[in-house]
C-alpha cells in the first residue's frame, strides 16, 4: 500500500475546507427556506383552498380564516407596477445608452446620476416620500376625484415602481453599453431608424432584460418597507368600483409583518402561511427565468 | 424612418384618448354617489371607511370589523391597520384616515394642530383597558402566595430608590404567611423599549401617585428610565417583549396591558387602589373605576390627552383598580355624508353589540354601562350635523 504523497493530502484537505465553506454558506438558506416550507405548507394544505381567499379569522380563534385579500393585494400590485416600470425603465435605458445629441448625453448623465442615488435610499423613505406627496396634493385632487386616498392601491404601486424601476433601468442600460461598436454600426448601416435599432438591440439583449425584469418583479412582490404608508395593509376585501384605485390593499409582505408580531397562534400561523406563499412565487419566478435563459441561450448559439 | 417615427406617435397618442375616453366615463359613473346614499333602498353601493393607530387594540378591532360586517351583510367595509398611536393620530391630522384610534387620545400638540384647523371632531372610548404589573417570582409561585404592591413602591422601584425585594416597604405589604417568602435579591426591572400607549398609562399612574416621579420623570410614550443607569432595568420590544424578559428573568418586574398578562397566564400583582385594598385587574375592578369616571367625562371636542390622569386612574372605591384607561378614537365631524354615516353605523354597533361578550377578544374588557352611555350620546353628533 503506498501512502498519499503530501499533495495528495493537501489536495484532499483543501477540498474538504471548500465543501465545508459552502455547505455553511448555503445552511442558513437552505434551513430558512425548509423552515418557511414545512410551518408554511403545512398550514395551506390543511386549510386549502379556503386559505387563498377568505379574511383572517378573529384572533385567538380556532380557525385561521384565509389570506385572500393580501394575496390580491399582492397580485395588484405587482402586476400594475410592473405593467409601468417595465416601459419606463426600458424606455429610459434606451434612451440615455443610444443617446447621441450633446442634451441627449447630458439628459443621460443626470438619469443615471439620480437613479443611482435611487438606488441607496431605503425603501421605508422612499415609501414616506410617496405617502408625503399623496398625502399633500390629496386635498387638491379630492375636488375631481372625491374618493382619493393617500393610502392607496395607486401609492403603493408608486413606491414599487420606484423602488424596482433604477434596477431594471441601470441593468439594461448596462447590457446595451455592453453591446460591441461594430454590432451597432451593423445595424444601422442597415439603414435601421434609432427606433428601429433600439428593438434590435433589446432584442439581441433578451436574455439581460428576461434576467433584469424577474429581478425586478422578484423585488416588487417581496417589499415591506415601502408598502407601509403607501399600500397601508388591508384584511378585508375592498369593494369595487370606480375609487378602487384610490382604496388601501393588503400585501402579503405586510401579512407576514402584522400576524407576525401578533401574540396569537392563529395569526402567526397565517403569517407562516403569507410566508410560505411568498417564498413560492419568488422561487417560481426563478425557475421561470432559468427556464427563459436557457431557452434564449440555444436560440443565440444558433445566431452566431 | 418616419413612418415608424409616425405610427408610434399615433400609436401613442391613439392609447393616451383611449385611456381618457375610460377615465371621464368612470368620472362620469362615480358622479353621483351622493344620491344613491339618499335612497338606501337602492343603496348596494358599498361605503368604505379607512382607519388606523393603537397596536393594542387591534386584535379586538379586527374581530370587531368581521363580526359587524358579518351581520350588517359587509353594507359598511372597514379597514383598520395598527401603525401605532402616535401614527394613527399624525395620519389623521393629516386627513389620511377616516377615523383614528389613540391608546390615551389625542396629544397637547395635535390638539392645539386641530383647533388651529378649525376642524370640527369628536372623542370616544372604544373599549375598556388597564395595565397589569407582572413579575417573576419563584418562592411566591411555590407557595402560591400573590404579590402585593402599592404606587408608591412601584414608583420607588422604577426610580430606583428600593433595590431589593426583601426591602421592608415591599415586606409590610404582604399578607402574614407570604412575608418570609421574599428573596434577598435584587429586582430586575423591565420596561417598554419603544413608544407604547402602555407605558404612557403606566407612568402616568406613577405620576399620581408619586411626587418625585411627577418631578423627575413624568409621562409619556416614552420616557427615561432611572432604574436603568443602575444595571437593574431593561427595555423590552412590544409587550410581547417585557411579557418574554419577565418570563424568562426571576426576580423581575414589569408592566403589560392586562390581555398579555392574561393571555400569557403572568403572574399579576394586585395593587394597593386609594381606599387601601389590594385588587387584581378583571372585569369587575376596571368597570368599577372607569364608571365613575363617566359622568366627570369631558366633552367630546374637549382635550383628553390627560383623561386617565385626571379622571380615571386611582379612583375611589373598594374595588376600583388604579390603572385603567380606554383606547379613543377620533372622526372627523365636516366629511361626506355618506362617510359619517358609515362611522356612526360602525361605531354605534362596537359600542353596544361590540361589548358583549361574544364579539369580544379574550382578555379585552367592555365599557361600563355608565360610559357606554355617554359615548353613544356623544356618537350623536356624526348624524346631527
Amino acid at each position: 500500500m503506498r501512502l498519499p504523497t503530501s499533495r495528495a493530502v493537501k489536495s484532499t484537505a483543501l477540498t474538504a475546507a471548500v465543501a465545508l465553506a459552502f455547505a455553511l454558506s448555503v445552511a442558513p438558506i437552505l434551513h430558512l427556506m425548509a423552515t418557511v416550507v414545512y410551518r408554511g405548507a403545512t398550514v395551506v394544505v390543511r386549510n386549502f383552498p379556503s386559505i387563498l381567499f377568505d379574511i383572517p379569522a378573529a384572533p385567538g380563534d380556532h380557525q385561521v380564516g384565509g389570506i385572500g385579500p393580501h394575496i390580491l393585494g399582492t397580485a395588484l400590485l405587482t402586476s400594475i407596477a410592473f405593467a409601468i416600470g417595465v416601459p419606463i425603465s426600458l424606455l429610459a435605458a434606451v434612451f440615455t445608452a443610444e443617446a447621441i445629441r450633446r442634451w441627449e448625453r447630458m439628459v443621460g448623465r443626470w438619469t443615471r446620476l439620480l437613479v443611482h442615488m435611487m438606488l441607496e435610499f431605503p425603501t421605508i423613505v422612499i415609501g414616506l416620500a410617496v405617502y408625503g406627496v399623496m398625502a399633500s396634493i390629496t386635498p387638491f385632487v379630492r375636488a375631481f376625484v372625491p374618493g382619493f386616498r393617500p393610502f392607496s392601491l395607486l401609492s403603493g404601486v408608486v413606491a414599487l415602481v420606484l423602488v424596482a424601476a433604477p434596477y431594471m433601468y441601470l441593468q439594461i442600460e448596462d447590457g446595451l453599453k455592453s453591446v460591441p461598436q461594430h454590432v451597432r454600426e451593423a445595424i444601422y448601416s442597415l439603414g435601421a431608424s434609432r427606433f428601429v435599432a433600439s428593438l434590435v438591440l433589446l432584442r439581441y439583449l433578451k436574455s439581460t432584460v428576461y434576467a433584469a425584469l424577474s429581478i425586478a418583479l422578484a423585488r416588487m412582490v417581496s417589499e415591506t418597507a415601502a408598502l407601509f404608508f403607501t399600500a397601508f395593509g388591508s384584511n378585508v376585501y375592498p369593494p369595487l368600483d370606480t375609487d378602487s384605485l384610490f382604496r388601501p390593499v393588503g400585501s402579503l409582505t405586510l401579512a407576514v409583518y402584522t400576524f407576525g408580531l401578533s401574540g396569537y397562534e392563529n395569526w402567526i400561523e397565517l403569517s407562516w402561511a403569507a410566508s410560505f406563499m411568498l417564498l413560492l412565487l419568488c422561487l417560481t419566478l426563478f425557475g421561470l427565468t432559468k427556464l427563459l435563459l436557457r431557452g434564449e441561450r440555444r436560440g443565440l448559439r444558433g445566431l452566431r | 424612418m418616419k413612418t415608424s417615427t409616425m405610427r408610434v406617435i399615433v400609436a401613442v397618442v391613439l392609447v393616451v384618448v383611449a385611456l381618457g375616453a375610460v377615465w371621464i366615463l368612470l368620472q362620469e359613473r362615480s358622479g353621483a354617489p351622493a344620491a344613491v346614499t339618499e335612497t338606501p333602498a337602492t343603496g348596494t353601493r358599498q361605503v368604505y371607511v379607512v382607519g388606523g393607530g393603537a397596536t393594542f387594540i387591534n386584535p379586538q378591532m379586527q374581530k370587531w370589523i368581521r363580526d359587524y360586517m358579518e351581520e350588517t351583510g359587509g353594507r359598511v367595509v372597514v379597514n383598520y391597520q395598527s401603525i401605532g398611536s402616535g401614527a394613527g393620530e399624525a395620519k389623521w391630522l393629516e386627513g389620511a384616515l377616516d377615523f383614528g384610534v389613540s391608546d390615551i387620545a389625542i396629544s397637547k400638540a395635535g390638539y392645539e394642530k386641530l383647533l388651529a384647523s378649525g376642524k370640527k371632531f369628536i372623542q370616544v372610548p372604544l373599549v375598556a383597558g388597564s395595565v397589569a404589573i407582572v413579575y417573576n417570582l419563584p418562592e411566591f409561585a411555590e407557595a402560591g402566595c400573590v404579590l402585593r404592591l402599592s404606587g408608591e413602591v412601584v414608583a420607588d422601584t422604577y426610580l430606583g430608590n428600593i433595590i431589593k425585594w426583601s426591602d421592608p416597604r415591599i415586606v409590610e405589604l404582604q399578607e402574614e404567611r407570604c412575608r418570609g417568602r421574599l428573596p434577598d435579591k435584587e429586582i430586575f426591572g423591565v420596561h417598554r423599549s419603544d413608544g407604547s400607549g402602555t407605558t404612557a398609562l403606566f407612568t402616568m399612574y406613577l405620576t399620581l401617585v408619586s411626587r418625585e416621579w411627577a418631578e423627575k420623570i413624568g409621562y409619556g410614550y416614552t420616557v427615561t428610565w432611572p432604574r436603568d443607569a443602575l444595571g437593574l432595568g431593561e427595555g423590552g420590544r412590544g409587550n410581547e417583549g417585557v411579557s418574554a424578559k419577565v418570563q424568562n428573568t426571576p426576580y423581575s418586574i414589569g408592566y403589560v396591558e392586562t390581555a398579555y398578562a392574561i393571555q400569557l397566564k403572568l403572574p399579576v400583582a394586585a395593587l394597593r387602589n386609594r381606599d387601601g385594598y389590594f385588587v387584581l385587574p378583571n372585569e369587575t375592578t376596571v368597570s368599577e373605576a372607569l364608571k365613575r369616571a363617566a359622568l366627570e367625562l369631558p366633552g367630546p371636542h374637549e382635550f383628553w390627552g390627560d383623561l386617565p390622569l385626571r379622571h380615571y386612574m386611582n379612583r375611589e372605591g373598594r374595588l376600583s383598580y388604579p390603572i385603567v384607561g380606554t383606547p379613543v378614537a377620533f372622526v372627523y365631524l365636516d366629511v361626506p355624508a355618506e362617510t359619517s354615516r358609515a362611522l356612526y353605523d360602525f361605531l354605534k354597533w362596537v359600542l353596544t353589540k361590540g361589548q358583549m361578550r361574544e364579539h369580544l377578544v379574550e382578555g379585552f374588557l367592555p365599557l361600563p354601562e355608565e360610559l357606554r352611555a355617554r359615548a353613544l350620546q356623544y356618537l350623536e353628533s356624526l348624524v346631527r350635523t
